[in-house]
C-alpha cells in the first residue's frame, strides 16, 4: 500500500510560539508512520507558496494553525476549497484565493486538500514557546494525520 | 388640552429621539476588518462625530515584539537565517539586510563578484514580489477598479480583466524566478546564500544561459506589465482623478537608497532624503541612521512611528516642520534623480511628467512606481547576467577582524529596511534592532487612512465601495505587519478600542 502523490504539508513559523505546530507535526510524521511514497514538506512561506508546494500532488494534508476564537489546542478539520472571498488568512493571498488563482490558470492542483487546523493562542512575541494546550495536542494531530494518509493509501490501492 | 399633551409628548419624543440619535452617532463606529490581502492582522477604527463626519480614523496592527530579547546571546552569523524567518513574504529582504550587517560587523568588504551575485538574487526577488503585488494584491483595486462590485474585486476579477493567459504568464514567470532563487539559495525553507564577506554559491558558467534567458523574459514581462498599467489605469480618467485626488495626497519627506549617481538602487548605496519640495534634505550612510531616524509612540498603537530626528515629531501633520517621511516605491522614485537602466528611465520620466513633476505626493502612485521598479529590476537582472564577472569563483573574503557593531540596509519591496546588531568580541549578539519598511511608513499610513476616511465618508453615509477606497489608502503602501503568522480562514481576533480626546480608554470590545 503506497501513498504516491500524497503530500503532508506543515505550515507555520517556528519563531512564533504555537504557530510552529504545523511544522512540528509534519516533522514528526517525516520520521515515520506514514505509508510508503507519501511526501512530507514544511514551509514558512506565505500565499502563493501554497501553489508551489501542492501542484502535482493528488491529495494534500495541510497542517496549520488558526485563530478562530475556539479553545487553544482544539482541532478543526475541513476541505479547502477555492474561494474568491477575501480570506482573513494572513498569508499573502489567502489559501482559498491562491487555489482559485491556481485553478483558473490551469495548474495541476490536487483533487483534495484536507486541512487539520490547530487553534493557537495569538502570539506577537518572537521566541515564544508553545503553549501547553497546543503542545499537548500535537501527538493526537500527528495520529489523526497518519490515519487520514493511510485511508488515502487504501483508497488508492482499492 | 389633549392636543397640548400630545404636542408635549411629541416634543419629548422628538428630543429623546434626537438625543438617542446623537448618542448613536457618537458611538457609531465603522470597522473595516480584517484587512484583507495583507500579511498580518489589522483593523481600522473610524470614529464619527455628531454630524456623522469622521472625527478620526485609526489604523492599528499588532506588531511583532521581542526580537531583541530573542536575538541576544545568539551568534551573529545565525541572524541571516533567523531574521529571514520573521517574514513569510519577503525573507530575502531580511536575509540580505542581515548579511550586509554582518559584513559591517566583521569589517569585511565582499569581492565584487559576490556583491553582484547577491544583487542578482535580490533582483529576482524584487521582480517576483512587485509583479505579484501589481497583479494579485493591488490588482483588485486598480486593474479591476476601485468602485467595481465587491464580488469582482479579487484575483479572478483581475484575470477577467487582463485575460487568463496573462495570469498564466505571471504564474510561469514567478516559477522561473523562484527556480533561480532556489538555485542560489538552496531548496530550503529560507535562503542560505549570504555569508559575512560574500556568498556561499555563485553561478556556474554552463548555467548562465538559463539566467540570461529568464532575464530577457523578465524584461519583456515588465514592459508588458507597464503596458497593462497604461491601458487599464492611465487610460481611465476616473482612475487618474482618484490617484491625484486630495484624499490620497500627503506632502511629506521621502527616504530611499540611491547609488553614486543618485539613481534608485535596491541593494546598496547611500540613504537620501528629500523634502516635500523635492530638495535634498540629507544624504547619509546606513551606519548613521540613528542620527536621522527616531521613533514616536502613540497610546493607541503598538507600532512605533518613525520620523526624521533632526526635524522632530510634530504630530500627524504634513509639511517641512513635520518629521514624517515615507519609504517604498514612490519614495524611492522621489528621492532619486533617475533610474540606472534605459527603459526604466523612460518610464520614470513619463511618470513625473504625467503627474506634474517631482516630487509626486499621491499615495496611490505607489502602484505605478512599483511597475517602473519592476522594469528596473528586470533590466538590472539582465545587466548582471551579462556581466563577465557574474560567473567568477572569487566569492568570499573571510572575515578576520573582531566584531563590534554592524548596521546594514536594503530597499525591501515595501521600503527601507534597517538591521543593526552589536556583539561581544566572540560575535554573540548583545543588542539588535530592526526597522522594517512599514515602521518607516507608519505615520504617513495613519495619515492616509485618516485623510481618506474624512474625504470619502460624509453624514454617516458609508457604502462598501467607500470603505474599499479607505482600505486602498494603506494597501498602496503594501504594509507588512505581524509578519508570518499563519492563520487559516476563520474569524480573526478582534479588539475594538475607543479612546477619548485625552487618549484614555473608554471602552473595549472583543470577539
Amino acid at each position: 500500500m503506497t501513498a504516491d502523490r500524497v503530500l503532508v504539508l506543515g505550515v507555520g513559523n517556528d519563531l512564533l510560539g504555537d504557530d510552529a505546530a504545523g511544522l512540528l507535526v509534519a516533522g514528526a510524521l517525516d520520521d515515520g508512520g506514514l505509508p510508503a511514497g507519501a511526501t512530507v514538506e514544511i514551509t514558512t512561506r506565505s500565499g502563493l507558496a501554497l501553489l508551489d508546494a501542492v501542484a502535482g500532488f493528488r491529495k494534500v494534508l495541510l497542517i496549520d494553525t488558526q485563530v478562530s476564537g475556539r479553545t487553544p489546542g482544539s482541532v478543526q478539520e475541513y476541505t479547502l476549497t477555492a474561494s474568491v472571498v477575501r480570506s482573513p488568512s494572513t498569508h499573502y493571498l489567502g489559501y482559498g484565493e491562491a487555489l482559485a488563482l491556481g485553478a483558473a490558470t490551469g495548474l495541476d492542483l490536487p483533487e483534495e486538500i484536507h486541512v487539520l487546523a490547530v487553534e493557537r493562542t495569538p502570539t506577537v512575541t518572537i521566541g515564544d514557546d508553545l503553549s501547553d494546550p497546543v503542545r499537548n495536542v500535537l501527538q493526537a494531530v500527528a495520529d489523526r494525520a497518519k490515519a487520514i494518509v493511510h485511508s488515502w493509501a487504501r483508497e488508492e490501492a482499492a | 388640552m389633549t392636543d397640548h399633551i400630545s404636542d408635549v409628548a411629541q416634543e419629548a419624543w422628538q428630543a429623546g429621539k434626537e438625543r438617542a440619535d446623537r448618542a448613536y452617532m457618537q458611538r457609531r463606529r465603522i470597522l473595516i476588518d480584517p484587512i484583507t490581502r495583507l500579511e498580518g492582522h489589522g483593523k481600522i477604527d473610524i470614529f464619527l462625530d455628531e454630524a456623522g463626519e469622521v472625527e478620526r480614523a485609526y489604523f492599528q496592527v499588532p506588531e511583532l515584539r521581542g526580537f531583541e530579547a530573542f536575538a541576544r546571546g545568539r551568534p551573529a552569523e545565525d541572524m541571516p537565517q533567523i531574521t529571514s524567518r520573521i517574514c513569510g513574504v519577503c525573507p530575502l529582504a531580511h536575509h540580505m539586510a542581515s548579511v550586509k550587517t554582518l559584513d559591517d560587523l566583521y569589517h569585511v568588504d565582499p569581492p565584487s563578484a559576490a556583491k553582484k551575485v547577491r544583487e542578482l538574487d535580490y533582483s529576482l526577488f524584487m521582480i517576483e514580489d512587485h509583479a505579484l503585488h501589481f497583479y494579485f494584491l493591488g490588482g483588485p483595486d486598480f486593474v479591476v477598479g476601485p468602485t467595481a462590485p465587491k464580488e469582482q474585486r479579487n484575483v479572478l476579477g483581475v484575470l477577467a480583466t487582463v485575460g487568463v493567459e496573462v495570469g498564466k504568464q505571471v504564474i510561469a514567470m514567478r516559477r522561473e524566478l523562484r527556480d533561480l532563487e532556489t538555485y542560489l539559495g538552496g531548496k530550503t525553507i529560507h535562503p542560505v546564500l549570504g555569508l559575512p564577506g560574500g556568498v556561499a554559491k555563485g553561478i556556474a558558467k554552463e548555467d548562465l544561459p538559463r539566467f540570461q534567458q529568464v532575464a530577457e523574459r523578465a524584461v519583456e514581462f515588465a514592459k508588458f506589465t507597464l503596458g497593462v498599467f497604461r491601458s487599464v489605469v492611465l487610460a481611465n480618467p476616473d482612475y487618474v482623478a482618484l490617484i491625484t485626488s486630495e484624499a490620497y495626497t500627503h506632502k511629506t519627506y521621502y527616504m530611499g537608497l540611491v547609488d553614486a549617481n543618485n539613481h534608485v538602487n535596491f541593494y546598496e548605496g547611500m540613504l537620501r532624503v528629500v523634502d516635500a519640495t523635492g530638495k535634498e534634505y540629507a544624504r547619509f550612510r546606513a551606519q548613521d541612521y540613528l542620527q536621522y531616524v527616531a521613533e514616536h509612540v502613540e497610546p493607541w498603537s503598538y507600532v512605533k512611528f518613525c520620523f526624521l530626528k533632526p526635524v522632530g515629531w510634530k504630530g500627524f501633520v504634513e509639511g517641512a516642520d513635520s518629521g514624517i517621511y515615507s519609504v517604498a516605491p514612490l519614495a524611492r522614485l522621489n528621492v532619486a534623480d533617475g533610474m540606472a537602466t534605459p527603459l526604466a528611465q523612460q518610464a520614470y520620466e513619463e511618470f513625473f511628467s504625467t503627474l506634474g513633476g517631482k516630487p509626486v505626493h499621491h499615495t496611490l502612485a505607489n502602484h505605478w512606481a512599483r511597475v517602473i521598479e519592476l522594469l528596473y529590476a528586470a533590466e538590472r537582472l539582465r545587466e548582471l547576467t551579462a556581466d563577465p564577472e557574474i560567473t567568477s569563483t572569487d566569492l568570499r573574503l573571510l572575515p578576520t577582524q573582531r566584531p563590534s557593531v554592524g548596521i546594514g540596509v536594503v530597499e525591501a519591496p515595501r521600503g527601507t529596511l534597517f538591521h543593526h546588531y552589536e556583539t561581544d568580541e566572540r560575535g554573540l549578539i548583545t543588542k539588535a534592532n530592526l526597522i522594517v519598511a512599514t515602521q518607516n511608513n507608519a505615520a504617513r499610513i495613519a495619515m492616509s487612512v485618516d485623510r481618506a476616511a474624512k474625504s470619502l465618508i460624509h453624514k454617516g453615509q458609508v457604502d462598501e465601495g467607500l470603505l474599499n477606497m479607505v482600505e486602498m489608502a494603506f494597501r498602496a503602501y503594501d504594509p507588512c505587519h505581524g509578519c508570518a503568522t499563519h492563520s487559516l480562514p476563520g474569524a480573526m481576533p478582534l479588539v475594538a478600542s475607543i479612546y477619548d480626546s485625552t487618549g484614555a480608554l473608554l471602552r473595549q470590545m472583543r470577539r
